[in-house]
C-alpha cells in the first residue's frame, strides 16, 4: 500500500479534490443551469467568426487579384476580363450584407426573448425560486449571479461578433471596390460598433424585468418582444436627433455626400424661402424658379457620436431595468 | 441546537427553557388579494418537536409553512423562528423547506442536484443526502426531469436533510409516495430528528401518516388555528363518548362533534372530566380527534375570544 | 437485539407498545441483563415513529428498574422478568403446548383458543390484564 503521503493531505481534502481552478458555490450552480445557453452561444460565436474570416479572406484574395491585374478601379470594369475577375467578390459581399447583417440585427430580439424573458420567469413558473430561497445563499446574491452569468456571456459573445462585423465592414465592405453600404441603413447600423452589444444587454435586462413582473415564461417572451421592438422603432426615429444635423445649401439637385444619411431636402426659391421636396412634388409649380437645393443630413462621420449617445441611453435604460429587478426581488 | 437526543442515555429535558421556540406566532395573518389565507394565529412550537400541521386543503397550511420558510411575508402579526423575527443569514442556513410541488431543476442530474446542495449550504452533510438517494435506488446520473413524483420527493428530501437543518419544514411531503417509500422516508426523517434533535414541522391531510409520528399539533381550519399544543395534552383534554342514540347531547360549550348511527351515538367533547349520564368515555385516538374537528368546522361555539380553543 | 413492531391501528399507544414489547422480551428471556437496547435512532429508522416516544418508553422502563442508561454507551437491561418456569424448555410451557394441541384437535380455531385463554385469565386475575393507562 502506498500510504506514504504528505501528512497534511487529510482524506477529506483528497476526497473533495483540490479546488484550484474549479468553479464553486453559486457560480457553479448558475453555470450548470446555463450550460445549454453557453454552449449555444459559443457555437454561434464560432460560426459567425468563421463566416466573417471567410468573407475577409475571400474578399482580400479577390482584391489582391484585382490590384495585380489593374482591375481595381471601376474605370477598368468595362473590360470583360476585369468583370470576370471582379465577379467572385459578389459572394462574400452578398453574404455579409444580405445574411449576416439582418441576423446580427435580430440578435438583441432573440437574446431578449429566449434568454432574458425565461431567465427569471421560468424560476417562478417551475417553482425553483422557492428551491433557491430555501438554500443558505442570500436571495439577492443569487439573483446577481443569476443575471451576471448570462449577462457576461451575452456581453462576450455580442462583443466579439460586433468587433468582427465592424472590422470586416470597415476593411472589406465599405472600402471594398464594389459595395455601397451607407452605415445608417436599416440593417447596417444595428450590426456596427457597440450597437449589437448594448441592444442585446438592454433586451436581456428588459426580459429579466418582465419575467420578474409577469412570472410566466410565454407572456414574458411576448411582451419582451413587443417592448424591445417598440424601443427599436422609437430609437430608429429619434436617432437623427442624437447628434447635430448638418444643414447645407448646395447647387441645385446636388446629392448628399457619399454614405451620408439624408434626413430631408428641398428647394431654395429666388426669394430665399425654403420649400420641402414633398411640397414641390405635391403642389404644381411650387418650386419653379428654384435657385439652389438645401439638404439636411448626417455625414458618415456622425456614425460614431450617434452610436455612442445611443449606447449611453440604452445602458442607462438597462441599468434602470436591473435596479427594478432587484427592487421587485427585495419585496 | 443544543437539544441533542441521539444518545438515549443522555435524555434531554423535553423543553430547554433557554432555547427559543422553533416557531412562535403572535397575531399572525396573511392576506392574498383581499382574502385572508391565515388570520389571528397564536401558537408556539418548541424546539425538538415533530409537529403536524393538519387541516383540509386550502385551510392555510401551505401559507403557514411559507411564512415560516420566509418565502411569504406576513400581512399582520409576526412569526418568530428560533426567536428571530425576520430573515437572517443564520436562519437561512438553519431552516430547510420542501414545497408541496417539490421544485427541482429538471435539467440537472440527481448527482448535480446534490452537488448544488453542497455548493449552496456550508453545513452540508453529503453522507445523509446520499443515503436517502441510495435508499430509493436512484441512479445518480438520472435527470430530474425523467424521475417519477415519488423519486423527486426523495431527491427533495435528500436536499433538505443534507443541509443539516435545525428546523425542517415539509409541505405535504409524502403525498406522492407509495406506502413502502413513505414508511422508509418517515423512518429516515425520524432518525434524523433522533440524531440531530431537528425540529420537524410537516403538513399533511393524510391522517394515518401522522399517527405515532407527531408529538405536537397545529390544526388549521379556514385560516384559523383551532388546536395547538402538545399532542398528549390535547388528547388528554378530550373524550370520545359512546352512548345510546337517545342520550342527551353533552353541553354545547364542550361538544366538538356528535354523530348518531343507528341506536348508538358518539360524541367528541373537549373536557377531561368523566362523562355525565349514559355515556362511556375514552381518550380519543389522533384520528378520532382530527376527524371530529374536521367534520365540524364550526363547533364548539367559542364562548370567549376566537382563540379560546387554542388549548394546551 | 430486540426489534420493535409497531401496530398503528391497534389502539394501543406506540409508547405503550414499546414498553410492552420490551417487557415481553424480558419475560421470555429474549433480553437478558446486560443486553443493550437499540438506540432511539435505530428504533425510529425502522418503525418511523417519533423518537421522543422511544425515549419516553425507555424512561418508563428505567423508572420501573428494568433498564439503566450508561452514559455514552446506551441503554442496558438491568433485570430480567424471565421466570424459569416460563422458559422455552420449562414444564409449564410444555403443558400449555399440550393443552393447545388438544384444543386444536377438538376443532378450536386460533381465535377460539385466544378468547378462551383471555376469559380464563380474566376469571383468575380480575381485570388487571389490560395495560395500565399512560401516566
Amino acid at each position: 500500500m502506498s500510504t506514504n503521503v504528505l501528512p497534511d493531505r487529510s482524506p477529506t481534502t483528497a476526497a473533495q479534490r483540490p479546488a484550484a481552478g474549479r468553479v464553486r458555490g453559486l457560480t457553479w450552480v448558475v453555470l450548470r443551469q446555463n450550460r445549454a445557453l453557453l454552449r449555444t452561444m459559443a457555437a454561434l460565436l464560432l460560426l459567425a467568426a468563421a463566416d466573417l474570416l471567410w468573407i475577409h479572406i475571400a474578399g482580400q484574395h479577390t482584391i489582391g487579384i484585382l490590384r495585380r491585374t489593374g482591375c481595381y478601379s471601376p474605370a477598368s470594369w468595362s473590360s470583360t476580363q476585369c468583370w470576370t475577375l471582379l465577379a467572385p467578390i459578389n459572394r462574400p459581399t452578398f453574404w455579409y450584407v444580405q445574411v449576416l447583417q439582418p441576423v446580427v440585427t435580430a440578435i438583441p430580439l432573440l437574446v431578449g426573448v429566449f434568454v432574458g424573458a425565461p431567465m427569471i420567469a421560468q424560476e417562478h413558473e417551475r417553482g425553483t425560486i422557492r428551491l433557491i430561497r430555501s438554500q443558505s445563499v442570500h436571495p439577492l446574491r443569487w439573483l446577481a449571479v443569476r443575471l451576471a452569468v448570462p449577462g457576461l456571456a451575452v456581453l462576450a459573445t455580442t462583443g466579439a461578433i460586433a468587433a468582427l462585423m465592424s472590422w470586416v465592414w470597415w476593411t472589406d465592405i465599405v472600402h471594398g471596390p464594389i459595395a455601397f453600404d451607407p452605415p445608417f441603413q436599416f440593417f447596417t447600423y444595428p450590426a456596427l460598433g457597440p450597437a449589437p452589444v448594448v441592444w442585446s444587454l438592454f433586451a436581456l435586462a428588459v426580459g429579466a424585468l418582465l419575467g420578474q413582473l409577469l412570472r410566466r415564461t410565454l407572456p414574458a417572451m411576448f411582451v419582451t418582444a413587443t417592448v424591445v421592438g417598440t424601443t427599436f422603432g422609437v430609437m430608429s426615429w429619434a436617432r437623427r436627433y442624437l447628434s447635430p444635423i448638418t444643414d447645407k445649401v448646395v447647387p441645385l439637385n446636388e446629392a448628399q455626400p457619399t454614405n451620408a444619411w439624408l434626413i430631408d431636402r428641398g428647394a431654395v426659391l429666388a426669394d430665399g424661402t425654403r420649400v420641402d421636396d414633398e411640397v414641390c412634388i405635391s403642389a404644381n409649380h411650387a418650386c419653379d424658379g428654384a435657385t439652389a437645393s438645401w439638404i439636411k443630413y448626417h455625414p458618415a462621420a456622425d456614425l460614431v457620436p450617434v452610436q455612442l449617445v445611443e449606447a449611453g441611453i440604452l445602458l442607462a435604460l438597462t441599468a434602470a431595468a436591473l435596479v427594478a429587478v432587484f427592487r421587485l426581488a427585495r419585496k | 441546537m443544543g437539544d441533542r437526543v441521539n444518545d438515549p442515555t443522555n435524555i434531554p429535558p423535553a423543553e430547554t427553557p433557554l432555547e427559543a421556540a422553533a416557531l412562535e406566532a403572535t397575531g399572525l395573518g396573511k392576506q392574498y388579494k383581499g382574502e385572508w389565507a391565515l388570520r389571528g394565529c397564536d401558537f408556539t412550537v418548541p424546539a425538538g418537536r415533530i409537529c403536524g400541521v393538519v387541516g383540509p386543503n386550502g385551510a392555510g397550511k401551505s401559507t403557514l409553512l411559507g411564512l415560516a420558510a420566509r418565502l411569504v411575508a406576513p400581512t399582520e402579526g409576526g412569526l418568530r423562528v428560533f426567536g428571530e423575527p425576520g430573515a437572517t443569514a443564520e436562519l437561512r442556513a438553519r431552516v430547510s423547506y420542501v414545497a408541496q410541488d417539490k421544485p427541482l431543476y429538471p435539467g440537472f442530474t440527481v448527482a448535480e442536484t446534490l452537488r448544488m446542495g453542497r455548493e449552496l449550504n456550508p453545513a452540508w452533510d453529503d453522507e445523509v443526502a446520499h443515503r436517502i438517494v441510495d435508499q430509493g435506488e436512484l441512479r445518480m446520473r438520472a435527470r430530474i426531469g425523467s424521475l417519477s413524483g415519488g423519486q423527486r420527493t426523495r431527491v427533495s428530501l435528500a436536499l433538505a436533510l443534507g443541509k443539516a437543518p435545525d428546523l425542517l419544514l415539509l409541505d405535504e411531503p409524502m403525498a406522492d409516495l407509495d406506502p413502502l417509500a413513505r414508511h422508509q422516508l418517515m423512518g429516515t426523517l425520524m432518525a434524523e430528528a433522533a440524531d440531530r434533535g431537528t425540529t420537524i414541522v410537516l403538513s399533511s391531510h393524510i391522517l394515518p401518516e401522522l399517527d405515532g409520528v407527531i408529538d405536537h399539533l397545529l390544526l388549521v381550519q379556514h385560516g384559523r388555528i383551532r388546536l395547538a399544543g402538545d399532542l398528549d395534552d390535547i388528547l388528554d383534554g378530550h373524550r370520545l363518548l359512546t352512548g345510546p342514540a337517545e342520550a342527551p347531547a353533552p353541553p354545547a360549550d364542550v361538544l366538538v362533534e356528535r354523530r348518531v348511527g343507528g341506536r348508538q351515538a358518539t360524541a367528541l367533547v373537549r373536557t377531561d372530566a368523566p362523562p355525565d349520564g349514559p355515556w362511556e368515555g375514552e381518550r380519543p385516538s389522533l384520528e378520532d380527534l382530527l376527524l371530529g374537528y374536521l367534520r365540524s368546522p364550526a363547533a364548539p361555539q367559542p364562548s370567549a375570544s376566537p382563540n379560546d380553543e387554542v388549548a394546551a | 437485539m430486540i426489534e420493535y413492531r409497531i401496530e398503528r391501528r391497534s389502539g394501543v399507544s406506540t409508547y405503550q407498545q414499546i414498553v410492552q414489547q420490551t417487557k415481553q422480551a424480558l419475560r421470555l428471556g429474549l433480553l437478558q441483563p446486560g443486553d443493550k437496547l437499540p438506540t432511539a435512532r435505530e428504533v425510529v429508522e425502522l418503525t418511523a415513529i417519533n423518537p421522543n416516544t422511544v425515549l419516553k418508553a425507555y424512561r418508563e422502563l428505567e423508572r420501573e428498574g428494568l433498564v439503566e442508561p450508561r452514559p455514552g454507551l446506551g441503554t442496558f437491561v438491568r433485570r430480567s422478568l424471565a421466570r424459569p418456569e416460563a422458559a422455552a424448555d420449562g414444564p409449564l410451557r410444555a403443558d400449555l403446548v399440550g393443552w393447545v394441541d388438544r384444543a386444536r384437535e377438538a376443532g378450536l380455531e386460533r381465535e377460539d383458543i385466544a378468547a378462551l385463554m383471555a376469559s380464563v385469565l380474566e376469571q383468575r386475575f380480575g381485570s388487571g390484564v389490560s395495560p395500565a393507562p399512560p401516566n
